[in-house]
C-alpha cells in the first residue's frame, strides 16, 4: 500500500491514537497545574502556570527512592524467571509429545480461574514457612514477593501458542543433525520467538510494577515496600491535591513507560518469520 | 546487539538482588512491633516517641511500618493467621474486638487506673460490651464547613447555634444555582457521614440493652434523617449526586473546596488541607444541625485507637507504648502538627486550642458525638451502607432500611449468638 | 530393561520423555507451590466455615447451599458476566482492528504502534483514578465532548444503567491496547507466500482476511479469547476504585463480593466456596470456547 493511498488508515490511527492517549494526557497536564484549576468548567486543558512543585513534592515524600527500587527488582526478577521458565514449558507444550500433556496444560489454565483473594492467606503461611531465610521464611523478601509470580500461566500460554506457529521442520532438521533438545530450544526456536519474548517480558514487567495487595501483605518493613503501597500511602494522603496525586501516579508509570520504549523497537524490529526464510 | 545483552544483565543482577534478604540484626534485643496508618507514621512524632521509649526501655527496639487505613484490617487478619502479628495496630479497637482480633486489655487498665483520664467517647472507641479492646489515640468528629462569601452573596445568615435540618434546607435552596455550576451541599454515601445526621436527628442504629443487641434502622428518627438527606440530593438537587465509590467523601471535600459546594460536612483532618488547596477560601465550621425536631444533639465520632492484635508477642510492653503516645507531651504535638485531636479532657486546657475558631467549634461539638457501633458487625454495617445508598438514589428510606434491618438483625445474632 | 511387573513400561516411558517433563518442571514447580496448592487448601476451605479467629467447623455442603440462595452473589455473578462480555468483545474488536492498521510497514508506524499500547501500561488503580474525572458528570472531559457535540450530559458515574456502561468501556479500553500487540505479532507471523499465493488467485482484500489472515491467527486469538475471558471476571480494583460496586450493586462483579465476605465479613469458609464457584464458571466457559474452536478448526 502506497502512502497516498494509505491516508484513511493514517487518519484512523490518529483517532485511536488520541483515544488512547487523551486520559494519559490529562493525567500528566493535571501534575503540572495548581489546586483550583483542575474543576474549572469548561476544563482548563493547559495550565495556566506550570509547575513543577508536585513532582518534586511527590518524589520526596517518605522512602519514594526506595520504594522505586524494590519494585525495580522485584519486577525485572519477575521479568527474567517468567520469560526463562514459561518459555521452557510453552516449549514443551507446544513441540513435544509426552504423557500427560494436554491434562498437564489444562492444569496450567486452571491456576488462571480461581480469584486470588482466597488464596491470599494460605499463600501467606506458605511463603511463611519455606526454608533458608530464617524464622520468618520468605515473608518481608524480595524472593517471597517475587516467588509466587514466578512464572504464569498466561506466559506459557503465549508462548504455546506463539511456538506453535514455527514450523517442525526446523526441530527436525536440527535434531537429525544431532543437535539436543536444548540446543534446538535456546539456539533456534527461542530467538525466532522474540516477539513472544518481549510481549511476555513487558506483561510480566508491567503486572509485577503495578501489583499492590501481595506486596503489601508480605513486607512488614517500610522499605521492602513497593511503588504501588507508597502510592496508595499517598492517596490517602493528599485525598484532595488532584495535581500532586497525579504527579505521584506519572512518577510511578514512567519506569514502564521507559522499559517499554527501550523494548518495543525490539519487538516491531521482529519482522515475519515463522517461515522458512526466503 | 547491545540492549538485550545490556537487559539481561541488569535483569541477571536483580535475580540476585532478589535472593539477598536485607538482614537486619537484632542483636537479641526485643523487637516491638508497631502498625500505624500510613499519614500518621510518616510523622517525626513517632520518630521521637520511639526515640523516647527504646531509651527507656533497655533492650527494646521499635519497628514502625505505616500502612495505608483502608488495607489495615486486611494486612492485620493475614499475620493474624500468618502467625506473625504486631504487637500494635491501629484502627478502632473496639471493632476488631467485637470480631475477635483484639487482645483484651482489661487487666492493664486496671492496674494503670487511669480510665478516668479520657474523654468518655474516646473510651466508648475502644471498649466492646464492657470490656477494653484498646487505647484511644485520637479523637475526632463531623461538623459542617461553609463558605462564607457563599453565604454572604446570598444574603444569608451564617449559621448559629440554632441551625436546624429545615433551617439548612431552606438555605441550600437559597445557595444553589445549577446555572451557574454551584450547588448548596456536597453530598457523601458514607454510613459514618450519614450517621452523624442520624445522630443529630435523634435517631440511632444499635441499641443494647439485657435482651442483647438490637438494630434499630427503622427507628422513625433514623429513617427522617436519611430521608432528609437523601432528598437533598434525589429530590431538591440540592447537591450533585454523589457517585458510589469507597472515598466518595474526598469528592464532597474536593467540591467545596473549589467553591462548587456552599456547604459540606467533614472533620477537622481536613482543615489543613482545605486550607492549603484553597488558600483564599473564607470558610466557618458549625455544630450539626438542630434535629427535625428542633432540638440539637451530636454528630458521629471517629478517631482512631491502639489495640494488640490476638496472638501478638509482647502484650505488656505494647501497652507501655500505647500510654506514651497518648501522653501530654505526645497528644500536644499530633494536634498542632498533625491536626489529631487528644482523647483526654485536662489535654485541651492548652490555649493553643482557643485560637482557631473552628477548632474551637469543633471542640464544643466533640463531647455530643458518639462513635459508629456499627463497624462491630460487618454485614450490618454494609447492609446499612447499601440502604443508605439505595435511598440516595431514589429508593424510598423506610423500605430500604426495613429490608437491611432484617439482614443487620440476623447478623447481628449470629455474631452475639456465637459468643 | 523391563523391570518387575508394571512399573517396567512406565519407568521406560518415563525416561524416554525425561527431557520434556524436565522442560515443564521448574515452571509446574513454582506453580505447585504458590498457586496449586494455596487453591487446593481454598477448595478444602470450602467446606468449612471459619472466621479466622475461631477454630475451622466442618460444614459439608452448607456453603454450596447458600450459594445458591445469595441474591447479591448472583447479582455479582451477573455483573461479571455483563462485565466481561461487553468488555472482552469491544476489547477484542478493537485490538483486531488496531492490529490490522498497525501491520502495514508505512512510514512512522511505528511511533503508532508504541504509543497505542500505553493503556495497557498504567497500574488500575491509576486507571481508574483517571477515568474517575473523565467520567465526572459536572466536570468531566467526557460530558465536555459531548456538550461540544450539543448532546446531552451522561450520568456516568450516578446512574446504574451508565455506571456499567462506563466500566465496560474503561475495560475495552485498556483490552485493545493490551491485545492489540499480540494479535500484532500474530498477524506478523503469517508467511507473506500465502498472501502472494492469495493475490495470484486473484482474491479481494477481504477473501484475503477471510480465507488467509483468520483462519492462520487463530492461535493468537484463541489466546486473547480464552484470557479475555479468564482475565475480565477477575477485574477487580479497577472497578472498585471507580465506582466501588455501586450505585446500588449495578458494578459489584464477583471477586469484589468475594473480596468482601472474605475480608469484611470475615468468612473465610463461604468466600472459598465463592471462589470455586467461579472457578467451575471459568471451567465451563473455557472448555467450551477450546471446544468451539477445535469444531472450528476440524470443519
Amino acid at each position: 500500500m502506497t502512502v497516498r493511498k494509505a491516508w484513511p488508515l493514517y487518519l484512523l490511527l490518529v483517532g485511536c491514537t488520541a483515544l488512547a492517549v487523551i486520559p494519559f494526557l490529562w493525567m500528566l497536564v493535571t501534575a503540572f497545574k495548581t489546586g483550583p484549576e483542575v474543576f474549572r468548567w469548561p476544563p482548563a486543558l493547559l495550565p495556566e502556570t506550570w509547575t513543577l512543585d508536585n513532582f518534586g513534592k511527590a518524589w520526596g515524600t517518605g522512602n519514594f527512592p526506595r520504594l522505586f527500587l524494590n519494585s525495580l527488582i522485584v519486577a525485572s526478577a519477575a521479568t527474567l524467571l517468567n520469560v526463562v521458565l514459561d518459555s521452557l514449558a510453552g516449549f514443551a507444550f507446544a513441540r513435544l509429545r509426552f504423557p500427560g500433556r494436554d491434562a498437564l496444560f489444562a492444569v496450567v489454565l486452571g491456576t488462571m480461574m480461581l480469584p486470588a483473594v482466597v488464596t491470599l492467606i494460605p499463600l501467606f503461611l506458605i511463603v511463611k514457612q519455606l526454608p533458608a531465610f530464617g524464622p520468618g521464611g520468605w515473608l518481608n523478601t524480595y524472593a517471597g514477593i517475587v516467588a509466587p509470580g514466578a512464572a504464569s500461566a498466561f506466559g506459557i500460554f503465549l508462548f504455546r501458542q506463539y511456538f506453535q506457529t514455527i514450523p517442525r521442520e526446523i526441530d527436525e532438521a536440527a535434531q537429525i543433525d544431532g543437535a539436543s533438545l536444548w540446543r534446538v530450544y535456546w539456539q533456534l526456536v527461542l530467538p525466532l520467538a522474540r516477539p513472544a519474548v518481549v510481549t511476555v517480558a513487558i506483561f510480566t514487567f508491567t503486572l509485577s510494577w503495578n501489583d499492590f495487595l501481595w506486596p503489601l501483605v508480605v513486607a512488614t518493613d517500610a522499605d521492602m515496600y513497593t511503588v504501588q503501597v507508597g502510592l496508595s500511602y499517598f492517596t490517602t494522603q493528599h485525598s484532595i491535591d488532584w495535581p500532586l496525586l497525579m504527579a505521584g501516579a506519572v512518577i510511578v508509570t514512567l519506569p514502564v513507560l521507559v522499559l517499554y520504549f527501550a523494548l518495543q523497537k525490539a519487538f516491531i524490529g521482529g519482522v515475519t518469520l515463522g517461515g522458512v526464510k526466503e | 546487539m547491545g540492549l538485550p545483552r545490556r537487559v539481561l544483565g541488569l535483569t541477571a543482577l536483580a535475580l540476585l538482588a532478589a535472593a539477598c534478604k536485607p538482614s537486619r540484626a537484632d542483636g537479641g534485643k526485643n523487637v516491638l512491633t508497631v502498625w500505624l496508618a500510613a499519614d500518621y507514621a510518616g510523622s517525626p512524632i513517632f520518630a521521637d516517641l520511639n526515640r523516647e521509649f527504646e531509651e527507656a526501655h533497655e533492650g527494646v527496639r521499635i519497628k514502625l511500618l505505616g500502612v495505608p487505613w483502608e488495607d489495615m484490617p486486611t494486612k492485620v487478619k493475614t499475620a493474624i493467621i500468618g502467625g506473625k502479628p504486631p504487637d500494635i495496630a491501629h484502627q478502632h479497637p473496639f471493632a476488631l474486638g467485637a470480631q475477635g482480633f483484639a487482645e483484651p486489655l482489661d487487666d492493664l487498665w486496671r492496674a494503670w487506673g487511669k480510665a478516668g483520664e479520657f474523654l468518655p467517647g474516646a473510651l466508648e472507641d475502644a471498649t466492646w460490651r464492657g470490656r477494653f479492646y484498646g487505647l484511644p489515640l485520637d479523637i475526632n468528629c463531623t461538623v459542617l464547613v461553609y463558605n462564607r462569601d457563599l453565604y454572604r452573596e446570598a444574603g444569608l445568615p451564617e449559621p448559629g447555634p440554632d441551625y436546624s435540618f429545615l433551617a439548612l434546607q431552606a438555605d441550600l435552596g437559597r445557595l444553589t444555582a445549577p446555572a451557574r455550576q454551584r450547588y448548596g451541599i456536597g453530598l457523601t454515601t458514607g454510613g459514618w457521614h450519614t450517621y452523624a445526621w442520624i445522630r443529630a436527628n435523634g435517631g440511632d442504629l444499635l441499641r443494647e440493652d439485657e435482651k442483647g443487641v438490637r438494630a434499630t434502622f427503622t427507628d422513625p428518627r433514623t429513617v427522617a434523617a436519611v430521608r432528609y438527606l437523601a432528598d437533598l440530593g434525589h429530590k431538591h438537587h440540592f447537591g450533585p449526586t454523589p457517585t458510589s465509590k469507597a472515598r466518595d467523601y474526598d469528592d464532597a471535600t474536593t467540591l467545596f473546596a473549589v467553591g462548587r459546594v456552599a456547604v459540606a460536612y467533614t472533620g477537622p483532618w481536613d482543615f489543613a488541607s482545605i486550607r492549603k488547596n484553597a488558600p483564599d477560601l473564607r470558610f466557618g465550621v458549625a455544630r450539626f444541625p438542630a434535629g427535625l425536631d428542633g432540638v440539637r444533639r451530636g454528630s458521629v465520632q471517629g478517631g482512631g485507637g491502639l489495640f494488640v492484635p490476638k496472638g501478638a508477642a509482647h502484650r505488656e510492653l505494647a501497652f507501655e507504648w500505647m500510654k506514651m503516645a497518648t501522653s501530654d507531651k505526645y497528644a500536644r504535638r499530633l494536634a498542632r502538627e498533625e491536626g489529631r485531636f487528644p482523647v483526654k479532657p485536662h489535654q485541651y486546657k492548652d490555649p493553643w486550642f482557643k485560637q482557631d475558631p473552628a477548632v474551637r467549634t469543633f471542640i464544643g461539638a466533640l463531647p455530643s458525638a458518639r462513635p459508629f457501633k456499627l463497624d462491630a458487625y460487618p454485614q450490618a454495617n454494609q447492609a446499612f451502607q447499601d440502604a443508605v445508598k439505595e435511598a440516595f438514589y431514589g429508593a424510598d428510606p423506610a423500605v430500604s432500611l426495613a429490608r437491611a434491618q432484617k439482614v443487620a438483625q440476623l447478623a447481628i445474632d449470629a455474631v452475639e449468638g456465637g459468643r | 530393561m523391563s523391570g518387575p511387573g508394571g512399573a517396567g513400561p512406565a519407568l521406560e516411558a518415563l525416561r524416554r520423555h525425561l527431557p520434556a517433563y524436565l522442560f515443564v518442571a521448574p515452571a509446574l514447580l513454582v506453580l505447585c507451590v504458590f498457586v496449586i496448592l494455596p487453591m487446593l487448601t481454598a477448595l478444602v476451605l470450602s467446606f468449612a466455615s471459619w472466621n479466622l479467629v475461631g477454630p475451622v467447623k466442618w460444614v459439608g455442603l452448607a456453603n454450596y447451599a447458600l450459594l445458591f440462595q445469595d441474591p447479591t452473589f448472583a447479582r455479582s455473578l451477573l455483573n461479571s458476566l455483563v462485565y466481561t462480555a461487553g468488555s472482552a468483545t469491544l476489547g477484542i474488536a478493537g485490538a483486531l482492528l488496531l492490529a490490522l492498521a498497525l501491520e502495514p510497514a508505512l512510514p512512522g508506524i511505528g511511533g503508532f504502534r508504541a504509543i497505542l499500547f500505553l493503556p495497557a501500561l498504567m497500574s488500575e488503580v491509576i486507571v481508574a483514578m483517571v477515568f474517575q474525572w473523565l467520567y465526572n458528570a459536572d466536570f468531566g472531559l467526557l460530558n465536555y465532548a459531548l456538550q461540544l457535540a450539543h448532546l446531552p450530559k451522561v450520568p456516568w458515574l450516578t446512574s446504574p444503567t451508565f455506571a456499567m456502561l462506563a466500566v465496560v468501556l474503561m475495560g475495552a479500553w485498556v483490552g485493545a491496547a493490551y491485545n492489540a500487540p499480540i494479535l500484532l505479532s500474530g498477524l506478523q507471523s503469517i508467511n507473506p507466500t500465502f498472501y502472494e499465493a492469495a493475490r495470484l488467485d486473484g482474491a479481494t482484500p477481504w477473501q484475503e482476511f477471510r480465507f488467509v489472515t483468520f483462519p492462520l491467527l487463530r492461535p493468537f486469538t484463541l489466546y486473547v479469547l480464552v484470557m479475555a475471558l479468564i482475565g475480565s471476571f477477575q477485574v477487580f480494583g479497577r472497578i472498585f476504585v471507580l465506582t466501588g460496586g455501586g450505585p446500588v450493586d449495578s458494578t459489584l462483579v464477583a471477586v469484589q463480593y468475594i473480596y468482601r465476605v472474605a475480608f469484611s465479613f470475615n468468612q473465610m469458609g463461604y468466600a472459598a466456596a465463592l471462589s470455586v464457584a467461579v472457578f467451575a464458571i471459568l471451567i465451563v466457559l473455557t472448555a467450551l470456547q477450546l471446544r468451539f474452536f477445535r469444531r472450528e478448526d476440524a470443519a
